[in-house]
């Protein structure tokens, strides 16, 4: 049964996690997601935002990342915590957002103020690394 | 007399009042998907978890809810086929 078919059907999906690209806040194999769908309407879905965790379905397969920027409620860009790739992907693409996860035994849930605080910070860091990054190269580049 | 023993790497998580075994680790390479469980089974679960026989887990079925030894034995030999079925719980001849 496909993902989207367990999401209707139970109206959950949960998964341990594959890949290295949600570190440190996901570990491959060891942390458990739960997904849940969306509610989507012509393709456009007012609940999505930023920092969300969204699993979604491209040509390569499902990835889980992160929304670094959304426009018209239609237009996503995700990246992973532990990553400098962007993926430029449309609201129809996406299956369902994460509402938390375990670690060991313990649930976190997203709706937290310490979780949304830590999606800040994560993003903010990447965002630098990447910029830090990006410079460094040009710099060599240049010489 | 086996000992019946869960495999490392299934885990179970409660999720939205429903019991989820799901497998991580190594396992989880292999075993895609997840068990759901209701209340008995859960508790049957975190029995042979414990490492209770199965008449130790029938005895116990009966003595919390009161029902007949040959119902809990039935009910439990289902459950715990189930699971070998699953490949979820391993036994061990306890040689």
């Amino acid at each position: 049964m496909e993902i989207r078919d367990l999401l209707s059907k139970d109206g959950y999906y949960i998964s341990p996690v594959v890949g290295r690209s949600m570190l440190p806040m996901l570990r491959p194999r060891r942390d458990v997601v739960v997904i849940q769908p969306i509610d989507t309407h012509n393709g456009i879905n007012s609940h999505l935002k930023r920092y969300d965790v969204i699993l979604f379905e491209t040509s390569k397969g499902y990835i889980l990342h992160r929304i670094i920027d959304i426009k018209d409620n239609i237009y996503i860009t995700t990246r992973g915590d532990n990553s400098h790739l962007v993926e430029k992907i449309t609201t129809n693409q996406v299956i369902g957002l994460m509402s938390g996860f375990f670690r060991k035994n313990t649930f976190v849930k997203t709706s937290t103020m310490f979780y949304r605080l830590y999606s800040r910070i994560i993003v903010s860091l990447n965002l630098i690394i990447t910029y830090k990054t990006k410079w460094c190269n040009h710099s060599h580049n240049s010489e | 007399m086996f000992v019946m023993r869960i495999k490392q790497g299934f885990e179970i998580k409660k999720v939205f009042e429903q019991y989820i075994v799901v497998a991580t680790g190594e396992l989880s390479k292999s075993f895609h998907g997840i068990i759901k469980l209701n209340r008995t089974g859960y508790e049957i679960w975190s029995m042979i978890d414990k490492g209770l026989s199965k008449e130790q887990i029938t005895r116990h079925l009966v003595d919390k809810y009161s029902i007949k030894f040959d119902k809990a034995s039935s009910d439990v030999e289902i459950i715990v086929q189930q699971m070998v079925e699953a490949n979820v719980i391993e036994k061990d001849n306890g040689d």
